[in-house]
Parts: structure tokens; sequence; C-alpha cells
């Protein structure tokens, strides 16, 4: 995957609750000092061919941001 | 359409793009708000686009409306002015690489990851799937590699 800093990382898992608690544990208890993440559905086509998305609710999506990584900094 | 504010102070309008500026295809931006925004740009005031998108699949956005302020992109990580005055760099906050090698190596990560998406800080993109999600949201028409986990 490189050898460079990033400014995101996605991962995609599938949407299994137990699971995806357990990830979010391990980045929480041990990357917490360096990473931010969000936490959320993948979006699918609404139908075959079409270019409106939904909510796919079989996949699940980690963002994966520097921990000072933050909306509000733009206005201060 | 008349926009009115109740005084003649100007405002810095931060806006998100996916599910608020775009229609619901995700890649497109609704016509009605871009007219507003450039109403509110004429009238003086500040909009800032800040998304969770990479830069470049945020800039066209940004462009279409005429915009000449900051672009928050990667929610955060990387801000800068595009306009063709400025072109600069406000703030890179890049992850380093080892960081992510070893949340990759995670043991539980590693047996359950479908697919991967990599925004680097040179602005390049390696990304196991290339499905309509991607596609619209990170990609935008702009270069990416197909890669492994």
């Amino acid at each position: 995957m490189g050898e460079k800093d990033a400014l995101q990382l996605v991962l995609e898992f599938p949407n299994n609750e137990e699971m995806l608690n357990d990830i979010l544990t391990i980045l929480r208890s041990k990357y917490s000092a360096g990473i931010t993440f969000y936490f959320g559905s993948k979006l699918k086509a609404k139908n075959p061919g079409e270019k409106i998305l939904v909510p796919d609710n079989e996949r699940a999506i980690i963002k994966i941001r520097n921990k000072f990584a933050s909306k509000g900094m733009g206005a201060e | 359409m008349n926009i009115k504010t109740a005084n003649q102070e100007k405002h810095l309008i931060k806006l998100d793009i996916d599910g608020t500026s775009t229609n619901p295809d995700f890649s497109t931006l609704n016509q009605k708000l871009k007219g507003i925004l450039q109403k509110l740009v004429k009238q003086g005031h500040k909009i800032c686009f800040t998304t969770g998108r990479n830069y470049l699949s945020a800039l066209p956005f940004y462009q279409e409306v005429g915009l000449d302020t900051f672009l928050v992109t990667y929610n955060g990580a990387y801000i800068s002015n595009p306009s063709e005055k400025a072109q600069e760099q406000i703030v890179v906050n890049p992850m380093a690489n080892e960081v992510i090698k070893s949340i990759l190596n995670e043991p539980l990560i590693k047996q359950n990851l479908r697919n991967v998406m990599i925004d680097k800080v040179d602005r390049t993109t390696i990304s196991t799937s290339d499905d309509i999600y991607y596609q619209e949201i990170f990609f935008n028409g702009n270069p990416y590699t197909k890669g492994d986990i």
C-alpha cells in the first residue's frame, strides 16, 4: 500500500455488530493517541445501474484520519 | 430569489458536500443551492465547504460555485485555499505510514477487511474496490490505483 503518509484510510467490513464493536474497541484503545475515526454505512446504488445512492446495510465503513483532523479548523 | 439577512454583518457559512450540497447521486451539485450560495457570495458572505471527501473529489464543487475561500477536506486533515489567487495549503495533518500499517496488520481487521482505500499525502489514491460508492464519493473522475489488500 505504498510508503508515504496518508490523509485518510477507509476500511470496509461486513456489517457484523459484534465484530465491528471489537474493531472499534481496538482502534480506541490502541490508536486514539494518533487517530480519529468515523463509523457508518457504506452506500450502494438504489437500483442496479442507477446513480442514486442509498445506505448499504450489509457493509460498514470506518474512515480514519489524523487525530487533529477537525472540520472546525477551517473557521479557526 | 431574494435572500435577506437581519443586518449588514457578513458571515462565514460552512456546509458539508455529501447529502447536503449534492443531489441524491452524491456526484452533482444541487443547482438551487448553487444559486443561493452564489447570491450569498455576491452579498459579501464567505462560503466554505467542509467535507470528509478527499481534495480532488471536493474541488469540482468548490470551483462550480466559484469560491475563493478555504476548502476543508478529509474532515480537516487537509485545508487549503485552491482559488487561483491564493493556491495555498493551510493545514496538512497526515497519519504516519507506520500507524496505517499497524492498523491494517491488526489480526481482527486483517481477517474481516473486505476493501481498503488509502488517500496518500501526495494526493494519490489506492483502492481495492472501484464500485459505485468509491467512484462517486472518493474518485469523482480522478485517477486512482487499484491495489491489493
